[in-house]
Protein backbone atom coordinates (compact mmCIF):
# COMPACT_ATOMS: atom_id res chain seq x y z
CA UNK A 1 0.00 0.00 0.00
CA UNK A 2 2.68 2.43 0.71
CA UNK A 3 4.68 1.28 -2.45
CA UNK A 4 1.44 2.13 -4.49
CA UNK A 5 0.86 5.89 -2.85
CA UNK A 6 5.09 6.71 -2.92
CA UNK A 7 5.04 5.36 -6.94
CA UNK A 8 1.18 7.96 -7.56
CA UNK A 9 3.16 10.86 -5.47
CA UNK A 10 5.96 10.32 -8.07
CA UNK A 11 4.07 9.95 -11.00
CA UNK A 12 2.10 13.41 -10.18
CA UNK A 13 5.32 15.08 -9.72
CA UNK A 14 6.76 13.77 -12.84
CA UNK A 15 4.18 14.51 -14.64
CA UNK A 16 3.90 18.39 -12.88
CA UNK A 17 7.87 18.78 -13.79
CA UNK A 18 6.90 17.76 -17.42
CA UNK A 19 4.30 20.11 -17.40
CA UNK A 20 5.79 23.17 -16.44
CA UNK A 21 9.29 22.34 -18.19
CA UNK A 22 7.16 22.15 -21.77
CA UNK A 23 4.88 25.18 -20.18
CA UNK A 24 7.87 27.50 -19.34
CA UNK A 25 9.15 28.44 -23.26
CA UNK A 26 5.17 28.47 -24.70
CA UNK A 27 4.77 31.04 -21.97
CA UNK A 28 8.13 32.94 -22.65
CA UNK A 29 7.42 32.37 -26.31
CA UNK A 30 3.82 33.85 -26.27
CA UNK A 31 5.00 37.00 -24.34
CA UNK A 32 7.86 37.78 -26.86
CA UNK A 33 6.45 36.57 -30.64
CA UNK A 34 9.92 35.12 -32.27
CA UNK A 35 10.60 37.60 -35.18
CA UNK A 36 9.87 36.29 -38.66
CA UNK A 37 10.46 36.79 -42.15
CA UNK A 38 7.72 38.85 -44.32
CA UNK A 39 7.11 36.45 -47.21
CA UNK A 40 7.16 38.74 -49.92
CA UNK A 41 10.22 40.97 -48.53
CA UNK A 42 12.24 38.76 -46.58
CA UNK A 43 12.48 41.44 -44.15
CA UNK A 44 12.25 40.89 -40.01
CA UNK A 45 8.35 41.31 -39.63
CA UNK A 46 9.16 43.77 -36.84
CA UNK A 47 9.92 46.36 -38.98
CA UNK A 48 7.03 46.23 -40.96
CA UNK A 49 5.62 49.33 -38.97
CA UNK A 50 8.06 51.49 -39.98
CA UNK A 51 8.66 50.39 -43.30
CA UNK A 52 7.48 53.41 -46.05
CA UNK A 53 8.35 57.07 -46.50
CA UNK A 54 7.98 59.16 -43.66
CA UNK A 55 8.39 63.15 -42.95
CA UNK A 56 8.99 65.47 -40.31
CA UNK A 57 6.33 66.51 -38.36
CA UNK A 58 6.16 69.76 -37.41
CA UNK A 59 7.91 70.15 -41.09
CA UNK A 60 11.68 71.09 -40.14
CA UNK A 61 11.69 73.77 -43.57
CA UNK A 62 9.56 76.61 -44.72
CA UNK A 63 11.13 77.11 -47.97
CA UNK A 64 8.46 76.68 -50.43
CA UNK A 65 11.55 76.34 -52.98
CA UNK A 66 13.46 73.72 -51.11
CA UNK A 67 12.75 70.54 -52.44
CA UNK A 68 10.43 68.16 -49.98
CA UNK A 69 12.51 65.90 -47.73
CA UNK A 70 11.06 62.51 -46.91
CA UNK A 71 12.56 59.74 -44.84
CA UNK A 72 12.27 56.41 -45.74
CA UNK A 73 13.02 53.47 -44.49
CA UNK A 74 13.33 50.24 -47.19
CA UNK A 75 14.64 46.27 -46.35
CA UNK A 76 18.08 46.09 -46.89
CA UNK A 77 20.38 42.99 -47.03
CA UNK A 78 19.76 40.83 -44.40
CA UNK A 79 16.78 39.90 -42.68
CA UNK A 80 16.90 42.05 -39.43
CA UNK A 81 18.30 44.83 -41.63
CA UNK A 82 16.80 48.09 -43.08
CA UNK A 83 18.55 51.21 -44.69
CA UNK A 84 17.14 55.02 -43.47
CA UNK A 85 17.09 56.63 -46.70
CA UNK A 86 17.30 60.29 -46.27
CA UNK A 87 15.96 61.98 -49.57
CA UNK A 88 15.80 65.73 -50.97
CA UNK A 89 13.37 65.71 -53.98
CA UNK A 90 14.96 62.78 -56.20
CA UNK A 91 18.30 62.98 -54.56
CA UNK A 92 20.02 60.41 -51.77
CA UNK A 93 21.41 62.71 -48.94
CA UNK A 94 22.32 59.62 -46.59
CA UNK A 95 21.78 56.16 -46.26
CA UNK A 96 21.82 54.67 -42.56
CA UNK A 97 21.69 50.67 -42.21
CA UNK A 98 20.29 49.13 -39.21
CA UNK A 99 20.61 46.01 -38.67
CA UNK A 100 18.80 45.01 -35.32
CA UNK A 101 20.56 41.53 -34.76
CA UNK A 102 22.70 42.84 -31.51
CA UNK A 103 25.68 42.62 -33.39
CA UNK A 104 28.86 45.28 -33.46
CA UNK A 105 29.59 46.87 -36.57
CA UNK A 106 32.69 48.72 -37.86
CA UNK A 107 31.63 52.50 -38.17
CA UNK A 108 33.65 55.38 -39.77
CA UNK A 109 32.22 58.59 -40.36
CA UNK A 110 33.69 62.01 -39.98
CA UNK A 111 37.12 61.23 -39.35
CA UNK A 112 35.87 59.00 -36.04
CA UNK A 113 36.07 55.24 -36.28
CA UNK A 114 34.55 52.47 -33.74
CA UNK A 115 31.53 50.20 -33.98
CA UNK A 116 27.36 50.57 -34.30
CA UNK A 117 25.16 48.15 -33.61
CA UNK A 118 21.15 47.82 -32.98
CA UNK A 119 18.47 45.54 -31.03
CA UNK A 120 15.36 44.96 -30.35
CA UNK A 121 14.34 45.71 -26.93
CA UNK A 122 12.58 42.72 -24.86
CA UNK A 123 9.15 43.33 -25.86
CA UNK A 124 9.93 44.17 -29.32
CA UNK A 125 8.31 47.58 -29.77
CA UNK A 126 11.50 49.41 -29.68
CA UNK A 127 14.80 49.51 -31.32
CA UNK A 128 17.71 50.39 -29.63
CA UNK A 129 20.95 51.53 -31.31
CA UNK A 130 24.59 52.23 -30.10
CA UNK A 131 27.30 53.39 -31.24
CA UNK A 132 30.89 54.38 -30.23
CA UNK A 133 33.79 56.00 -31.88
CA UNK A 134 37.02 57.54 -31.11
CA UNK A 135 37.84 60.84 -33.22
CA UNK A 136 40.84 63.06 -34.22
CA UNK A 137 42.87 63.38 -30.77
CA UNK A 138 41.06 60.55 -29.42
CA UNK A 139 38.14 61.76 -28.29
CA UNK A 140 35.60 59.77 -27.40
CA UNK A 141 31.94 59.46 -28.54
CA UNK A 142 28.88 57.14 -26.99
CA UNK A 143 26.02 57.26 -29.21
CA UNK A 144 22.53 55.83 -27.81
CA UNK A 145 19.43 56.36 -30.13
CA UNK A 146 15.92 54.80 -29.61
CA UNK A 147 13.78 54.28 -32.31
CA UNK A 148 10.02 53.98 -30.91
CA UNK A 149 6.20 54.59 -32.08
CA UNK A 150 4.17 56.94 -30.86
CA UNK A 151 0.40 56.16 -29.67
CA UNK A 152 -0.35 58.14 -32.53
CA UNK A 153 1.28 55.90 -34.59
CA UNK A 154 4.21 58.49 -35.70
CA UNK A 155 7.91 57.46 -35.49
CA UNK A 156 10.06 59.09 -32.78
CA UNK A 157 13.94 58.86 -33.36
CA UNK A 158 15.75 59.94 -30.18
CA UNK A 159 19.80 59.75 -30.53
CA UNK A 160 21.80 61.03 -27.43
CA UNK A 161 25.32 61.98 -27.88
CA UNK A 162 27.84 61.59 -24.70
CA UNK A 163 30.90 63.70 -25.04
CA UNK A 164 32.91 62.93 -21.73
CA UNK A 165 30.15 64.45 -19.25
CA UNK A 166 27.99 65.62 -21.57
CA UNK A 167 24.81 64.65 -23.36
CA UNK A 168 23.38 66.04 -26.13
CA UNK A 169 20.08 64.73 -27.12
CA UNK A 170 17.99 65.33 -30.56
CA UNK A 171 14.50 64.30 -31.01
CA UNK A 172 13.02 63.69 -34.67
CA UNK A 173 8.88 63.02 -34.87
CA UNK A 174 7.91 61.75 -38.14
CA UNK A 175 4.95 61.14 -39.89
CA UNK A 176 3.85 58.51 -42.31
CA UNK A 177 3.54 59.86 -46.05
CA UNK A 178 2.71 58.85 -48.93
CA UNK A 179 5.92 58.97 -51.12
CA UNK A 180 7.17 61.39 -53.00
CA UNK A 181 6.52 61.33 -56.63
CA UNK A 182 10.04 61.99 -57.04
CA UNK A 183 11.48 59.24 -54.95
CA UNK A 184 14.53 58.12 -57.09
CA UNK A 185 13.21 54.57 -58.94
CA UNK A 186 15.70 52.34 -55.87
CA UNK A 187 13.83 53.96 -53.08
CA UNK A 188 10.19 53.89 -54.89
CA UNK A 189 10.61 50.43 -56.10
CA UNK A 190 11.51 48.83 -52.94
CA UNK A 191 8.84 50.99 -50.95
CA UNK A 192 6.41 49.79 -53.69
CA UNK A 193 6.98 45.91 -52.73
CA UNK A 194 7.29 46.53 -49.21
CA UNK A 195 4.35 48.50 -47.58
CA UNK A 196 3.99 49.73 -44.49
CA UNK A 197 1.47 48.02 -41.94
CA UNK A 198 -0.17 49.23 -39.43
CA UNK A 199 1.54 49.07 -35.58
CA UNK A 200 0.30 46.14 -34.46
CA UNK A 201 -2.10 47.22 -30.94
CA UNK A 202 0.56 45.80 -28.92
CA UNK A 203 3.42 48.46 -29.75
CA UNK A 204 1.26 50.92 -28.79
CA UNK A 205 0.75 50.12 -25.65
CA UNK A 206 1.29 53.05 -22.71
CA UNK A 207 4.60 52.51 -21.05
CA UNK A 208 5.01 50.54 -18.23
CA UNK A 209 8.04 50.36 -16.24
CA UNK A 210 9.36 46.74 -17.66
CA UNK A 211 9.97 48.68 -20.49
CA UNK A 212 11.35 51.90 -18.63
CA UNK A 213 13.51 49.37 -16.76
CA UNK A 214 14.97 47.69 -20.11
CA UNK A 215 15.52 50.80 -21.93
CA UNK A 216 17.47 52.04 -19.18
CA UNK A 217 19.81 49.02 -19.40
CA UNK A 218 20.33 49.47 -22.98
CA UNK A 219 20.43 53.65 -23.99
CA UNK A 220 21.63 56.83 -21.98
CA UNK A 221 18.36 58.49 -19.68
CA UNK A 222 18.78 61.72 -21.63
CA UNK A 223 17.48 60.00 -24.50
CA UNK A 224 14.85 57.99 -22.30
CA UNK A 225 13.83 61.11 -20.30
CA UNK A 226 13.13 62.91 -23.90
CA UNK A 227 11.18 59.81 -25.21
CA UNK A 228 9.03 59.63 -21.99
CA UNK A 229 8.58 63.98 -22.40
CA UNK A 230 8.08 63.41 -25.60
CA UNK A 231 4.81 60.56 -24.86
CA UNK A 232 3.26 63.31 -22.65
CA UNK A 233 1.76 60.03 -21.28
CA UNK A 234 0.19 59.87 -17.40
CA UNK A 235 1.95 57.95 -15.08
CA UNK A 236 0.71 57.29 -11.96
CA UNK A 237 4.00 57.35 -9.74
CA UNK A 238 3.58 56.20 -6.10
CA UNK A 239 6.58 55.54 -3.65
CA UNK A 240 6.45 52.04 -4.42
CA UNK A 241 6.98 52.02 -8.01
CA UNK A 242 10.03 54.52 -7.49
CA UNK A 243 11.91 52.44 -5.55
CA UNK A 244 11.65 49.26 -7.93
CA UNK A 245 12.24 51.63 -10.63
CA UNK A 246 15.19 53.35 -8.69
CA UNK A 247 16.32 49.62 -7.22
CA UNK A 248 16.15 48.80 -10.75
CA UNK A 249 18.78 51.33 -11.90
CA UNK A 250 16.83 53.57 -13.30
CA UNK A 251 18.45 57.39 -14.49
CA UNK A 252 17.62 60.51 -11.89
CA UNK A 253 16.69 62.35 -14.59
CA UNK A 254 14.24 59.39 -16.25
CA UNK A 255 12.80 58.99 -12.15
CA UNK A 256 12.42 63.11 -12.76
CA UNK A 257 10.28 63.29 -15.64
CA UNK A 258 8.21 60.24 -14.55
CA UNK A 259 7.09 62.25 -11.36
CA UNK A 260 6.39 65.48 -13.52
CA UNK A 261 4.66 63.60 -15.82
CA UNK A 262 2.65 61.80 -12.74
CA UNK A 263 1.92 64.83 -11.39
CA UNK A 264 1.28 67.61 -13.95
CA UNK A 265 -0.51 69.98 -11.66
CA UNK A 266 2.55 70.30 -9.80
CA UNK A 267 5.54 70.04 -12.27
CA UNK A 268 5.55 71.49 -15.55
CA UNK A 269 7.33 70.22 -18.61
CA UNK A 270 9.04 72.78 -21.24
CA UNK A 271 8.77 71.13 -25.05
CA UNK A 272 11.31 69.37 -26.27
CA UNK A 273 13.37 72.01 -27.37
CA UNK A 274 14.94 69.43 -30.00
CA UNK A 275 11.42 68.92 -31.92
CA UNK A 276 12.45 70.20 -34.49
CA UNK A 277 15.71 68.09 -34.91
CA UNK A 278 18.36 70.18 -33.16
CA UNK A 279 20.81 69.28 -30.76
CA UNK A 280 20.03 70.37 -27.15
CA UNK A 281 22.99 70.10 -25.04
CA UNK A 282 22.81 69.48 -21.13
CA UNK A 283 24.52 68.33 -18.40
CA UNK A 284 24.19 65.54 -15.71
CA UNK A 285 21.13 67.66 -14.82
CA UNK A 286 17.72 67.60 -15.20
CA UNK A 287 17.57 71.45 -15.98
CA UNK A 288 16.48 71.02 -19.61
CA UNK A 289 13.53 69.49 -19.42
CA UNK A 290 11.93 71.47 -16.45
CA UNK A 291 10.79 75.05 -15.39
CA UNK A 292 12.48 74.68 -12.03
CA UNK A 293 10.77 73.16 -8.88
CA UNK A 294 7.25 72.07 -8.25
CA UNK A 295 5.05 74.93 -8.85
CA UNK A 296 2.11 75.00 -6.07
CA UNK A 297 -1.18 75.45 -7.22
CA UNK B 1 7.32 87.19 30.31
CA UNK B 2 5.35 84.81 32.04
CA UNK B 3 5.84 81.15 31.80
CA UNK B 4 1.98 80.80 30.94
CA UNK B 5 1.94 83.71 28.40
CA UNK B 6 5.57 81.83 26.97
CA UNK B 7 3.58 78.40 26.58
CA UNK B 8 0.66 79.93 25.24
CA UNK B 9 2.27 82.07 22.66
CA UNK B 10 4.61 78.36 21.71
CA UNK B 11 1.53 76.19 21.25
CA UNK B 12 0.44 79.17 18.99
CA UNK B 13 3.43 79.15 16.96
CA UNK B 14 3.19 75.29 16.78
CA UNK B 15 -0.26 75.51 15.70
CA UNK B 16 0.17 77.43 12.54
CA UNK B 17 3.32 75.58 11.84
CA UNK B 18 1.26 72.47 12.24
CA UNK B 19 -1.77 73.90 10.24
CA UNK B 20 1.10 75.33 7.18
CA UNK B 21 1.98 71.83 6.70
CA UNK B 22 -0.99 70.89 5.47
CA UNK B 23 -2.01 73.50 3.38
CA UNK B 24 1.19 72.34 1.52
CA UNK B 25 -0.03 69.18 0.97
CA UNK B 26 0.47 70.05 -3.57
CA UNK B 27 3.76 69.38 -2.52
CA UNK B 28 4.20 65.45 -2.21
CA UNK B 29 2.71 62.66 -4.39
CA UNK B 30 1.60 59.19 -3.90
CA UNK B 31 3.81 58.30 -0.77
CA UNK B 32 6.27 61.20 -1.09
CA UNK B 33 7.34 64.55 -1.15
CA UNK B 34 8.40 66.18 -3.59
CA UNK B 35 11.79 67.28 -1.87
CA UNK B 36 13.06 66.39 1.12
CA UNK B 37 11.67 68.17 4.14
CA UNK B 38 12.83 71.37 6.15
CA UNK B 39 12.09 69.71 9.38
CA UNK B 40 9.36 68.90 11.16
CA UNK B 41 7.25 70.17 14.01
CA UNK B 42 6.05 67.07 16.90
CA UNK B 43 3.59 67.50 19.81
CA UNK B 44 4.13 64.71 22.35
CA UNK B 45 2.34 63.94 25.67
CA UNK B 46 3.61 61.76 28.27
CA UNK B 47 4.66 61.26 31.84
CA UNK B 48 7.50 62.69 33.65
CA UNK B 49 8.92 61.16 36.51
CA UNK B 50 10.14 63.46 38.79
CA UNK B 51 13.73 62.56 40.12
CA UNK B 52 12.72 64.40 43.39
CA UNK B 53 16.11 63.85 44.59
CA UNK B 54 17.22 66.62 46.75
CA UNK B 55 16.15 67.00 50.80
CA UNK B 56 12.97 69.63 49.84
CA UNK B 57 11.45 66.38 48.56
CA UNK B 58 12.44 64.11 51.26
CA UNK B 59 11.74 66.41 53.68
CA UNK B 60 8.09 67.37 52.29
CA UNK B 61 7.81 63.74 52.29
CA UNK B 62 8.51 62.72 55.68
CA UNK B 63 6.39 65.09 57.13
CA UNK B 64 3.05 65.38 54.94
CA UNK B 65 0.83 63.16 53.29
CA UNK B 66 2.69 63.07 49.60
CA UNK B 67 5.65 60.51 48.09
CA UNK B 68 8.21 61.97 45.25
CA UNK B 69 6.23 60.07 43.36
CA UNK B 70 3.51 62.26 43.47
CA UNK B 71 5.77 65.25 42.20
CA UNK B 72 5.95 63.06 38.89
CA UNK B 73 2.90 63.91 36.85
CA UNK B 74 1.64 64.56 33.07
CA UNK B 75 3.59 65.88 30.35
CA UNK B 76 3.57 68.05 27.42
CA UNK B 77 6.34 68.69 25.06
CA UNK B 78 6.66 70.17 21.47
CA UNK B 79 9.46 70.61 19.31
CA UNK B 80 10.41 72.46 16.05
CA UNK B 81 13.36 70.62 13.75
CA UNK B 82 15.44 72.06 11.50
CA UNK B 83 17.49 70.28 8.58
CA UNK B 84 20.57 70.48 8.95
CA UNK B 85 22.08 67.62 7.13
CA UNK B 86 19.85 64.68 6.18
CA UNK B 87 20.50 62.70 9.33
CA UNK B 88 21.45 65.52 11.43
CA UNK B 89 18.29 67.84 12.77
CA UNK B 90 18.51 71.18 15.31
CA UNK B 91 15.64 70.84 17.64
CA UNK B 92 14.38 73.90 19.44
CA UNK B 93 11.22 72.70 21.80
CA UNK B 94 9.58 73.36 24.60
CA UNK B 95 8.06 71.47 27.37
CA UNK B 96 5.30 71.33 30.47
CA UNK B 97 4.89 69.24 33.40
CA UNK B 98 2.77 70.02 36.41
CA UNK B 99 2.25 67.76 39.51
CA UNK B 100 -0.69 69.45 42.23
CA UNK B 101 -0.80 67.44 45.38
CA UNK B 102 -2.98 67.97 47.98
CA UNK B 103 -2.18 66.82 51.55
CA UNK B 104 -1.98 67.29 55.35
CA UNK B 105 0.59 66.87 57.97
CA UNK B 106 1.27 62.45 58.49
CA UNK B 107 2.06 63.12 62.74
CA UNK B 108 -0.06 66.45 63.27
CA UNK B 109 -3.48 67.30 63.69
CA UNK B 110 -5.45 71.00 64.91
CA UNK B 111 -6.79 71.68 67.91
CA UNK B 112 -10.60 70.40 66.34
CA UNK B 113 -8.55 67.31 65.55
CA UNK B 114 -8.70 67.98 61.80
CA UNK B 115 -6.40 67.67 59.40
CA UNK B 116 -3.45 70.14 58.98
CA UNK B 117 -4.28 70.60 54.90
CA UNK B 118 -2.04 72.42 52.38
CA UNK B 119 -1.28 71.90 48.67
CA UNK B 120 2.25 71.12 46.87
CA UNK B 121 2.27 72.29 43.39
CA UNK B 122 5.42 71.75 41.44
CA UNK B 123 5.79 73.05 37.75
CA UNK B 124 8.77 72.69 35.30
CA UNK B 125 8.91 74.09 31.89
CA UNK B 126 12.51 73.23 29.89
CA UNK B 127 12.95 75.60 26.89
CA UNK B 128 15.58 73.78 24.97
CA UNK B 129 17.67 73.29 21.93
CA UNK B 130 19.43 70.36 20.38
CA UNK B 131 21.29 68.47 18.05
CA UNK B 132 19.42 65.15 16.63
CA UNK B 133 21.22 62.28 14.77
CA UNK B 134 18.78 59.33 13.09
CA UNK B 135 20.48 56.71 13.56
CA UNK B 136 19.68 55.17 9.69
CA UNK B 137 18.46 57.59 7.25
CA UNK B 138 14.76 58.94 7.97
CA UNK B 139 13.83 58.79 3.87
CA UNK B 140 15.06 58.07 0.87
CA UNK B 141 15.99 60.82 -2.10
CA UNK B 142 14.99 59.23 -5.67
CA UNK B 143 16.22 61.96 -8.37
CA UNK B 144 15.73 65.38 -7.62
CA UNK B 145 11.46 65.06 -7.02
CA UNK B 146 10.71 62.11 -4.99
CA UNK B 147 11.71 61.66 -0.90
CA UNK B 148 10.24 58.87 0.39
CA UNK B 149 10.40 58.35 4.12
CA UNK B 150 11.38 55.47 5.97
CA UNK B 151 9.21 53.41 7.59
CA UNK B 152 10.81 53.43 11.14
CA UNK B 153 13.71 56.30 11.97
CA UNK B 154 15.60 55.90 15.16
CA UNK B 155 17.36 58.88 16.59
CA UNK B 156 19.28 60.04 19.71
CA UNK B 157 20.67 63.70 20.88
CA UNK B 158 21.23 65.74 23.48
CA UNK B 159 21.26 69.54 24.13
CA UNK B 160 20.92 72.29 27.11
CA UNK B 161 19.06 74.83 27.65
CA UNK B 162 16.89 77.11 30.73
CA UNK B 163 13.99 75.23 32.81
CA UNK B 164 11.72 77.42 34.78
CA UNK B 165 9.99 76.10 37.53
CA UNK B 166 8.27 77.05 40.62
CA UNK B 167 7.72 75.15 43.99
CA UNK B 168 5.24 76.43 45.55
CA UNK B 169 2.97 74.79 49.08
CA UNK B 170 -0.05 76.53 50.20
CA UNK B 171 -1.86 75.88 53.31
CA UNK B 172 -1.76 75.42 56.25
CA UNK B 173 1.93 74.52 58.30
CA UNK B 174 2.60 74.29 62.03
CA UNK B 175 5.07 76.62 63.63
CA UNK B 176 7.82 74.14 65.33
CA UNK B 177 8.86 76.05 68.02
CA UNK B 178 5.18 76.95 68.90
CA UNK B 179 3.12 74.16 67.40
CA UNK B 180 1.01 76.94 66.39
CA UNK B 181 -1.18 76.56 63.49
CA UNK B 182 -0.40 79.14 60.59
CA UNK B 183 -2.04 79.76 56.87
CA UNK B 184 0.80 80.93 54.34
CA UNK B 185 2.37 80.44 50.88
CA UNK B 186 5.53 79.42 50.55
CA UNK B 187 7.19 79.86 46.33
CA UNK B 188 10.20 79.42 44.66
CA UNK B 189 10.30 79.70 41.14
CA UNK B 190 13.17 80.81 38.57
CA UNK B 191 14.75 80.10 35.83
CA UNK B 192 17.76 76.93 35.49
CA UNK B 193 20.66 75.90 33.44
CA UNK B 194 19.45 72.41 32.04
CA UNK B 195 20.84 69.61 29.94
CA UNK B 196 19.26 66.73 28.60
CA UNK B 197 19.82 63.76 26.09
CA UNK B 198 17.21 61.66 24.54
CA UNK B 199 16.22 58.85 22.28
CA UNK B 200 13.38 57.86 20.11
CA UNK B 201 12.27 56.47 16.78
CA UNK B 202 9.75 58.01 14.30
CA UNK B 203 6.84 55.67 12.59
CA UNK B 204 6.12 57.17 9.24
CA UNK B 205 2.12 57.11 8.85
CA UNK B 206 2.50 58.58 5.42
CA UNK B 207 5.13 60.99 3.26
CA UNK B 208 3.59 64.08 5.84
CA UNK B 209 3.25 62.43 8.77
CA UNK B 210 4.54 60.03 11.64
CA UNK B 211 3.78 59.10 14.67
CA UNK B 212 6.77 59.02 16.91
CA UNK B 213 7.73 57.83 20.49
CA UNK B 214 10.76 59.15 22.69
CA UNK B 215 12.75 59.01 26.01
CA UNK B 216 14.11 61.82 27.38
CA UNK B 217 16.19 62.91 30.55
CA UNK B 218 16.32 66.54 31.61
CA UNK B 219 19.27 67.55 34.36
CA UNK B 220 18.72 70.63 36.60
CA UNK B 221 19.66 72.00 40.01
CA UNK B 222 18.50 75.23 41.31
CA UNK B 223 19.00 77.14 44.41
CA UNK B 224 15.99 77.88 46.36
CA UNK B 225 14.18 80.83 47.26
CA UNK B 226 14.36 82.54 51.21
CA UNK B 227 11.16 80.71 51.88
CA UNK B 228 13.06 77.09 51.67
CA UNK B 229 16.49 78.51 52.83
CA UNK B 230 18.14 76.08 54.38
CA UNK B 231 17.48 73.40 52.26
CA UNK B 232 19.55 72.15 49.40
CA UNK B 233 19.27 73.36 45.18
CA UNK B 234 16.09 71.95 44.21
CA UNK B 235 16.68 68.96 41.58
CA UNK B 236 14.53 69.47 38.92
CA UNK B 237 15.86 66.29 36.86
CA UNK B 238 13.70 63.68 35.36
CA UNK B 239 12.93 61.37 32.96
CA UNK B 240 10.36 61.64 30.23
CA UNK B 241 8.05 59.34 28.33
CA UNK B 242 6.20 60.88 25.29
CA UNK B 243 4.37 59.75 21.88
CA UNK B 244 3.09 61.75 19.55
CA UNK B 245 2.73 63.36 16.07
CA UNK B 246 5.40 64.52 13.71
CA UNK B 247 4.36 66.44 10.81
CA UNK B 248 6.97 67.28 8.41
CA UNK B 249 7.38 70.98 6.63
Amino acid sequence: MNSTTTFSWRVLLAVITSALLCGAPRAAAAAQPPPTASPRTGTDTRWQPWLGCWSATPPRFVDLEAPPQQVCIVPAAGASAVDVVTVSGSTIVSRERIDANGEHRPSERDGCTGWESAEWSADMRRVYLLSEVTCTGGLKRTTTGLMVTAPNGDWIDIVGVSLQDRVGVRVLRHRAAAPLPMLPAEIASAVAVSPRESPALRTLLPVGDAEIIDASRHVNGAVIEAWLAESRQVFTLNAARLIKLADAGVDDRVLDVLVALSYPQAFSIKPSPTASGELAIGGGGNSVAFDGPPVLL
Amino acid sequence: MSPVRFLGLGLAAVACLSLAAPAQAQESGDGFLFHPPHGAVSIRGGFNHATAGSDLFSFTASQLTVTTHDFSSLTFATDVDVSLTPRLDARFGFGFSQSTTPSEFRDFVDNNRQPIQQSTEFQRLPVTGSLKMYLSKPGRSIGHFAWIPSRYAPYVGGGGGVMWYRFRQAGDFIDFETYKVFPDTFNSDGWAPTLHGFAGTDVSLNSRFAVTIEGRYEWAHKDLSADFARFQPIDLSGFALTAGFVIRY
